[in-house]
């Protein structure tokens, strides 16, 4: 069984470790914009990790059995891009359609899925990985998105109750909450030693 | 597959991709929003003050509205305090 | 009438730098004006390719603004950006790969960048291309500014140092050292934090920026309030002297 362990050992370790937001600063603008509600926050990490998840499905066999045969390895972004605007958008037009309970909850985040780093850059990220670390990194990656902005907006909820100086009002008080929260996950550094695993 | 091959398929595959993306986003943008959630979308949408939103030129009509309301109270409060 | 019309110019190209810059006040491009800002010269690079994508590809959004029909716009412009920032990959790679690896990643993030689309919506689908190109420029030349100076202030208190060279080999083959709270030849001195260059540096020295400039922005906004209130205490206390 060492596959999975490897490939759980692999998921962690990208969930808390190398951490999304706090460690790989991707998808910072939805993360201080959409965090105002726990419920929104929710709701916006849920599509982040579906969309991610299938986005990575769809581009790895993309870079991997096309463009690298046919040598085209530069056109990744903008394969990408599309491939992941296009989902947004098919997803979108479904929900919307079908399930308006879903939609309520979901859907209105999936048009500030395209622009969110996160999803491109896990995408890219994964082009030099084989399958299974890429499907790792694309949930681990998600579930992370998700923890930290759950845990954010608990805290700006908070937050807004409380007396700030005025000057550091809004965003940037938030900011330098993240900042605190991204010391306390680089504190976790080093607790999974992937290549002793066999996993890198 | 000879190289060729693969490199007629990279842009049959983007053509393709970039046709999917067109029509279902004009599709998402013409299906009307279901019941309760009319205002999250378009210029009267109240769901959150991102900027980064792919419809961000709403975001910034939104803005500009909503300014020119505040200086419309504004001008009434004062107009108010003159009376 | 043509002075007119030069100010207006001018503030096209202006306020985008300062007033309405748009990592500092409008709060966007916040993921890579983090995620590169730990060394100088990759903040540099990513001024320079930003703003390199930024122009092309507004002024291309520009020039075909009557030509793309309106419900297709944003597929359009994602498209053209994604076009700009592949051309800007490969050209970075083959002439500066340095700059390349350092940025990594983030080079393919610039399509996703919110002030390009923003600008592309926004600004380019409805003005010239002149216009346009002052705005990109304003914009480029205003996040690129913003990101040096976070760049600036993270490496010197999280490595003490400046290092110059690396990147853009300008100055010779060998990379230049220049110490400032840290480094110093012959000493152990070292007054530099490293948390600072670490990921948790780039939210506060941002939280930090931000909220200096809103102080700065308060204190004007009271003192014009200030200003407007005398100015209507005076004015009543003369109608009230002409009665």
């Amino acid at each position: 069984m060492p596959g999975i362990v490897s490939f759980l050992l692999a998921i962690i370790s990208f969930t808390v470790i190398d951490n999304v937001i706090l460690s790989r600063y991707f998808g910072i603008c939805s993360f201080v914009g959409v965090s105002n509600k726990v419920k929104s926050a929710v709701g916006m990490g849920l599509a982040v990790t579906f969309v991610t998840i299938m986005a990575a499905l769809v581009c790895w066999p993309i870079y991997n059995f096309i463009l690298v045969p046919a040598g085209m390895q530069y056109m990744e972004t903008i394969v990408f891009i599309l491939v992941i605007a296009s989902l947004v958008q098919m997803v979108g037009f479904f929900i919307k359609k079908k399930s308006p309970a879903l939609y309520k909850s979901l859907g209105i985040y999936l048009p500030l899925i395209t622009t969110n780093c996160a999803v491109l850059g896990v995408c890219s990220g994964n082009v030099g990985y084989d399958f299974g670390y890429a499907m790792a990194n694309a949930i681990g990656t998600s579930l992370g998105f998700l923890l930290v902005i759950f845990l954010y907006a608990c805290i700006r909820v908070r937050l807004e109750g409380s007396s700030v100086p005025k000057a550091f009002k809004g965003v940037p008080i938030a900011l330098i909450v993240a900042g605190l929260m991204a010391f306390v996950f680089a504190s976790l550094n080093g607790m999974i030693d992937l290549g002793a695993w066999g996993v890198m | 597959m000879s190289q060729t091959g693969y490199i007629i398929l990279t842009i049959v595959l983007t053509l393709f991709l970039l046709a999917v993306f067109v029509i279902s986003f004009v599709a998402y943008v013409k299906t009307p929003a279901p019941k309760g959630c009319e205002k999250t979308y378009g210029p009267n949408c109240d769901n959150c003050d991102q900027a980064s939103c792919q419809f961000y030129h709403y975001a910034e009509m939104r803005m500009q509205k909503k300014k020119e309301e505040e200086e419309a109270s504004k001008e009434e409060t004062t107009s108010e305090r003159k009376e | 009438m043509a002075k007119e019309n030069q100010s207006s110019k001018a503030r096209i190209f202006l306020d985008p730098i300062l007033k309405a810059n748009p990592l500092f006040v409008m709060v966007l491009g916040t993921c890579p004006a983090l995620a590169v800002t730990s060394s100088i010269e990759s903040a540099i690079g990513m001024g320079i390719l930003f703003t390199f994508v930024l122009f092309f590809s507004t002024l291309l959004v520009s020039l075909l603004r009557k030509v793309i029909p309106d419900e297709v716009r944003t597929p359009a412009y994602i498209v053209i950006i994604a076009t700009f920032v592949t051309v800007v990959k490969i050209l970075t790679e083959t002439f500066l790969p340095a700059l390349y690896n350092s940025l990594g990643v983030f080079i393919s993030l610039i399509v996703v960048n919110c002030i390009v689309l923003g600008r592309a919506e926004a600004f380019a689908s409805k003005n010239g291309p002149v216009d346009t190109m002052l705005d990109a420029l304003g914009n480029g030349l205003g996040y690129a500014w913003a990101i040096i100076a976070i760049a600036i202030v993270r490496e010197i208190i999280g490595v003490g140092t400046i290092t110059i060279g690396k990147i853009f080999p300008f100055f010779g083959p060998k990379p230049i050292t220049i110490p400032v709270l840290a480094g110093y030849p012959g000493s152990d001195i070292a007054f530099n934090i490293p948390l600072f260059a670490g990921s948790a540096g780039g939210f506060l020295v941002l939280g930090i920026a931000l909220a200096i400039i809103a102080a700065v922005t308060n204190h004007k906004a009271a003192k014009e309030r200030e200003k407007a209130r005398a100015a209507k205490l005076a004015a009543a206390q003369a109608a009230k002297g002409g009665k």
